[in-house]
C-alpha cells in the first residue's frame, strides 16, 4: 500500500493550501472586509464590532494560525453571522441532499459516457462516430442551468413525467425529484469524459495485446468488454475524479434552478444575507471534499490496474 | 554578371502563407461552421447600435408579454421591452467581457506552463503544488466566492477569472512544453549559446502557440458561460446593463407560458457557445492537435 | 484446390497501405516443416505473417494474391509484455481462451490452462497462473504466449520474432521448447526473425526477404553455405561464428 501512502502524503499540502486560500478569500477584498459584509450603509460602530468579532484587528499571521488550528483541531470553520450557529452544523444539515445529487449525477454520467464512447470508438470516422462527437461540442457550449431549464420544459412541464422542483416528502420522492437535476449535471459532465474515453478506447483498440486476443480467436464482444474497456477505463476514471471538482460547483448552481434544498441553496441564501463565514465554510468544505474524492479515485484506479499496486 | 537584356522569366508567386492556411482551414467543416456562427454573432453584437431595432431599455408596459410578431421579432418581455434588441445588446456585453476577461489568464497560463515545463525541478514542483491546490476548488464555487468577496459586476468577473482561469491551460501547455523539451533540439538550442529566455521565446513559444490558441477559444467559451451563469444567479452583470443570464433568470417564470422570454436569450448563448466550440475544435483539427 | 492439414500455400501475396509494401510473395510450407523467414526491419516479413493470420494493422490490406492454410493457425509475438493484457492474470486469460476454443465450464478451462502451462515447461504452474504479466520474467511471458497459441490446438504455428526481446540463454530455452513441441505435436512452423543464426538453428528451409520481396529460398544448409544472392551472402557474412552450422544443415 505504499502508493496509497504517497497519495495521502501528496494530499496533505494540498489540504493545507486549500485552507490557506480560503482564509485569504476574505483578504482579497479591496478595502475593509467588514464594510464589504455589512454594506455601504453600515455605521462605524457596527463595522468595528464586526472587525472585533472576526478578529480582523489581529495581525494576519495570528489570524491565519488560529484559523488553521480551528479547522484542523476542532473542525471549527466559523460561525454564521446571521444565525450564530457553527457553520459546520449548518452545512451538515444540508449536505446529504447534495451528496445524493452528486452520486446520482456520477451514475448518469457513466451511463451516458461509456456507451457513447464505445459506439464512437468502434465506428471510428464513421457516421456514428461523427454524430457522437458532436455531443461534446454542443454540450460544452450550453450553460448547465440552461440545460436544466430545457429539461424542465420538456420533461416536467411538457411530458409531465418528473417533478420539477423541491424535494418531496415521501421516501420515494427525494430520488425522483433528483433525477432531472442529476441528469442536467450529467449532461454537463459527460463531454470531456466522452472525448477522453473515446481517445483511450481508440488507443487500446490498436494495442498489441488486442492482437494476441484476436489471434486467439476471442469474440470481439468479449475482447471489448473484458479487456479493452478495463484498460481504457483507468485514465477515464482518473478524469472522472478530476472532473468531480467541476461537477460539484455545477451541482450547487443546478440546485438553484430546481429549487433543491441542499448546500447550494445554503450558499446562495448566505450570499444574499452577506453571511460571509458560511460562504467561506462552504468553499472550504467543497474543496476538501474534492481532495477526499481524489484520494478515493486513486484507490479505485489502483483497484483496476495491478501495475500501480506493484509500484 | 551579364548586362545583356534578357527576358525575365515569369514570376509565379507562391501563395502567401496565410492563403495556404485558409485553404487548409476550409477542409475542416467544424472550423467553417464555427467561424460562420461566431462571425455572425460578433458582427451583430459589434454593430448593435445599428442593428437593434429598438432601445433595449425602452419600456412599454402596455405592450408587455407580447408574442413574436413582425414588429417585434422576438416578442417583448414583462416590461414591454423588445427582446431582440435586448438580446443583441446583451451579446455585446457578454462577448466583450468574455474576450477581455480571457486575456490575463491566457497570458498567465502560457507563461506559467512554459516556465514550469521548461525549468522542471523545484520550480515545476512548487508550481505543481499551487496548481493542485487551486484545482481542488470546484470552479463555480470559487468564482462565486470571489465575486462575492470582490463585488459583483464586470470587475468581479475579471478578477475572479484572472485568479482562477489560468490553471487548465497552464497544465496543458506545461505538458506540451515538457514533450517538446524531450525532443532534444531544445537542449541543443540552449547548448548552442542561446539564453534560457531566448530558447523559450524563439523556439518553444511558436511550437506551443497553436495549442494555446485552441485553449484560448475554450477559455473564452468557459468565461462566456460563466458570465451568463453568474448573471442568471444575480451575481454577474447587474441591471440595467443587459445580459443574457439576467434575461433568462427574469424570464424563468414564463418558461412554460411565454417561452420566448427566457428561451431566445438562451438560444443566443447556445449559438455563440457552439460557434466558439466549433472554432476551437476546427483549429485543433487543422493544426492536427486532435 | 484443397490444402493438406499443416501446410500453407501463399501465392503472389501483395500487401498495401498508402503504398505497396509487399510485392508478390510466394511461400510453401509442408506439413511438419519448419520454414524460417529472415530479413531486416521493414522487409515485410512480419506483415506477411500477419496477413496469413488475417490480422493486418489498421490501414493495411491484402491487395493481391492468396493465402491457403490447412488446419488451424496460431501465432506468437515478439514482445510478450505488450502482447499480454496487463490487467488480467495470465491464468484467467488462458482459461478464457480455452473456453472460447472448446467451450466447457470455467473449472475445466482452468484445468486445461494448467495443463498447457505444464506443456510449455513453466515451473510451479499453480502460482504462475495467478500472476499478472508484469510479475513474470521475459522468458515466462513468452511461454505464456506459446501456451495461448497451443490452446487452439493448431496445426500451423506462426512465430513473429519470439526470441528477439529475450536474453540469449532464455532464447536458447525457448527455441528448444519450440523444437520439442514441433516434434511432439507435429506442428508446422513459420518462424520470422532478423537473426539468421536463430533461424538456421531451428528451421529446415529458409526464405530471405528484402524490401517486400522473397529474394531467395532454399534448404538451410544451402542458403548458409552456398548463397546465390548477394544480399543473402551479406546476411550470412554478418553472422559471426558459423563453422558449427556448416555440418548441422538445419535439423
Amino acid at each position: 500500500m505504499r502508493w496509497f501512502g504517497r497519495s495521502l502524503l501528496a494530499a496533505i499540502p494540498v489540504a493545507l493550501g486549500v485552507v490557506v486560500c480560503v482564509f485569504l478569500l476574505l483578504r482579497i477584498v479591496p478595502g475593509d472586509p467588514a464594510r464589504m459584509i455589512l454594506g455601504e450603509q453600515a455605521t462605524t460602530a457596527s463595522i468595528d464590532a464586526l472587525r472585533e468579532q472576526l478578529g480582523l484587528n489581529l495581525p494576519v499571521g495570528q489570524q491565519l494560525w488560529s484559523y488553521l488550528v480551528g479547522v484542523f483541531t476542532r473542525a471549527d470553520i466559523g460561525t454564521s453571522l446571521v444565525t450564530d450557529q457553527p457553520v459546520l452544523g449548518l452545512i451538515a444539515s444540508r449536505v446529504g441532499v447534495t451528496l445524493l445529487l452528486v452520486g446520482l449525477a456520477v451514475v448518469f454520467t457513466v451511463l451516458i459516457a461509456v456507451p457513447l464512447a464505445l459506439i464512437a470508438a468502434t465506428h471510428k470516422d464513421g457516421a456514428l462516430d461523427h454524430v457522437v462527437r458532436i455531443f461534446p461540442t454542443i454540450g460544452m457550449a450550453m450553460p448547465a442551468f440552461w440545460v436544466g431549464l430545457i429539461l424542465i420544459l420538456v420533461f416536467g412541464v411538457g411530458l409531465r413525467w418528473l417533478p420539477v422542483g423541491g424535494v418531496g416528502n415521501s421516501p420515494a420522492d427525494p430520488l425522483r425529484s433528483l433525477i432531472l437535476p442529476a441528469l442536467t449535471v450529467a449532461i454537463g459532465m459527460s463531454p470531456p469524459l466522452i472525448r477522453s474515453l473515446r481517445e483511450q478506447l481508440l488507443e487500446v483498440l490498436d494495442a498489441d495485446f488486442v492482437v494476441t486476443l484476436k489471434a486467439a480467436r476471442l469474440g470481439s464482444g468479449s475482447i471489448l468488454v473484458r479487456h479493452v474497456l478495463r484498460n481504457a477505463a483507468v485514465p477515464a476514471v482518473s478524469l472522472l475524479g478530476v472532473n468531480v471538482a467541476y461537477l460539484l460547483g455545477g451541482t450547487l448552481v443546478i440546485e438553484k434552478v430546481f429549487a433543491i434544498n441542499g448546500m447550494g441553496a445554503l450558499l446562495f441564501s448566505s450570499i444574499s444575507t452577506r453571511d460571509f463565514p458560511v460562504v467561506q465554510g462552504i468553499t472550504l468544505v467543497s474543496a476538501l471534499g474534492v481532495v477526499v474524492i481524489s484520494l478515493v479515485t486513486d484507490l479505485l484506479v489502483a483497484a483496476l490496474d495491478p501495475r500501480i499496486r506493484a509500484a | 554578371m551579364s548586362t545583356d537584356r534578357v527576358a525575365a522569366p515569369p514570376v509565379v508567386a507562391a501563395p502567401r502563407p496565410f492563403v495556404r492556411w485558409l485553404r487548409r482551414a476550409r477542409r475542416s467543416p467544424a472550423l467553417v461552421a464555427g467561424a460562420f456562427l461566431l462571425t455572425f454573432m460578433v458582427a451583430i453584437s459589434a454593430l448593435a447600435p445599428l442593428v437593434a431595432p429598438y432601445d433595449p431599455e425602452a419600456q412599454n408596459l402596455g405592450g408587455g408579454l407580447a408574442a413574436p410578431s413582425p414588429s417585434h421579432w422576438f416578442g417583448t418581455d414583462q416590461l414591454g421591452r423588445d427582446i431582440l434588441s435586448r438580446v443583441i445588446w446583451a451579446g455585446r456585453t457578454d462577448l466583450r467581457i468574455a474576450v477581455v476577461a480571457a486575456i490575463v489568464p491566457f497570458i498567465t497560463g502560457l507563461v506559467v506552463g512554459l516556465v514550469s515545463g521548461y525549468a522542471g525541478g523545484r520550480v515545476d514542483w512548487v508550481i505543481g503544488r499551487i496548481v493542485d491546490t487551486f484545482v481542488a476548488f470546484p470552479f463555480y464555487v470559487l468564482i462565486i466566492a470571489i465575486v462575492f468577496a470582490v463585488g459583483t459586476g464586470e470587475n468581479g468577473i475579471f478578477i475572479a477569472y484572472a485568479l482562477v482561469g489560468w490553471i487548465s491551460s497552464a497544465r496543458v501547455i506545461r505538458a506540451k512544453t515538457k514533450a517538446l523539451c524531450r525532443e532534444g533540439w531544445v537542449g541543443a538550442a540552449y547548448g548552442g549559446g542561446l539564453s534560457h529566455p531566448r530558447v523559450v521565446a524563439r523556439h518553444l513559444l511558436p511550437n506551443v502557440l497553436p495549442q494555446a490558441v485552441v485553449l484560448l477559444m475554450t477559455e473564452i467559451l468557459l468565461i462566456m458561460v460563466a458570465v451568463v451563469t453568474l448573471g442568471y444567479l444575480g451575481l454577474g452583470v447587474q441591471p440595467p446593463t443587459p445580459d443574457w443570464g439576467t434575461m433568462i433568470s427574469d424570464g424563468q417564470l414564463f418558461l412554460a407560458t411565454k417561452w420566448w422570454i427566457p428561451s431566445l436569450p438562451g438560444l443566443a448563448v447556445v449559438i455563440t457557445g457552439v460557434g466558439l466550440s466549433l472554432v476551437g475544435d476546427g483549429l485543433a483539427d487543422v493544426w492536427r492537435l486532435r | 484446390m484443397s490444402v493438406d492439414v499443416g501446410s500453407l500455400a501463399v501465392t503472389g501475396l501483395r500487401i498495401s497501405g498508402e503504398t505497396e509494401l509487399v510485392h508478390g510473395v510466394d511461400l510453401a510450407l509442408a506439413p511438419g516443416e519448419a520454414l524460417g523467414i529472415v530479413g531486416e526491419s521493414g522487409s515485410g516479413k512480419t506483415l506477411t505473417l500477419r496477413a496469413v493470420m488475417g490480422l493486418l494493422p489498421r490501414g493495411l490490406r491484402v491487395s493481391g494474391g492468396t493465402v491457403e492454410a490447412g488446419g488451424r493457425v496460431a501465432m506468437i509475438f515478439q514482445d510478450p509484455l505488450s502482447y499480454l493484457d496487463p490487467m488480467t492474470r495470465v491464468g484467467t486469460l488462458l482459461g478464457e481462451i480455452c473456453r472460447a476454443h472448446h467451450g466447457g465450464s470455467v473449472a475445466a478451462a482452468r484445468a486445461r490452462a494448467r495443463e498447457l502451462f505444464v506443456d510449455v515447461r513453466l515451473p510451479d504452474p499453480d502460482t504462475l497462473l495467478r500472476r499478472y504479466p508484469h510479475q513474470l520474467s521475459g522468458g515466462q511471458r513468452q511461454r505464456v504466449l506459446l501456451a495461448i497459441a497451443l490452446a487452439a490446438q493448431p496445426d500451423i504455428l506462426l512465430c513473429d520474432e519470439p526470441t528477439t526481446a529475450l536474453d540469449v540463454t532464455v532464447q536458447a530455452e525457448v527455441l528448444a521448447l519450440l523444437a520439442e513441441l514441433r516434434a511432439r505435436r507435429g506442428l508446422s512452423l513459420l518462424f520470422v526473425s532478423h537473426d539468421l543464426a536463430v533461424v538456421a538453428s531451428l528451421c529446415d528451409r529458409v526464405v530471405v526477404f528484402r524490401d517486400g520481396l522473397a529474394v531467395e529460398t532454399g534448404r538451410t544448409a544451402d542458403i548458409v553455405n552456398r548463397p546465390t544472392q548477394a544480399y543473402t551472402k551479406a546476411l550470412v557474412d554478418a553472422v559471426l561464428p558459423l563453422p558449427a552450422l556448416a555440418e548441422v544443415g538445419g535439423e
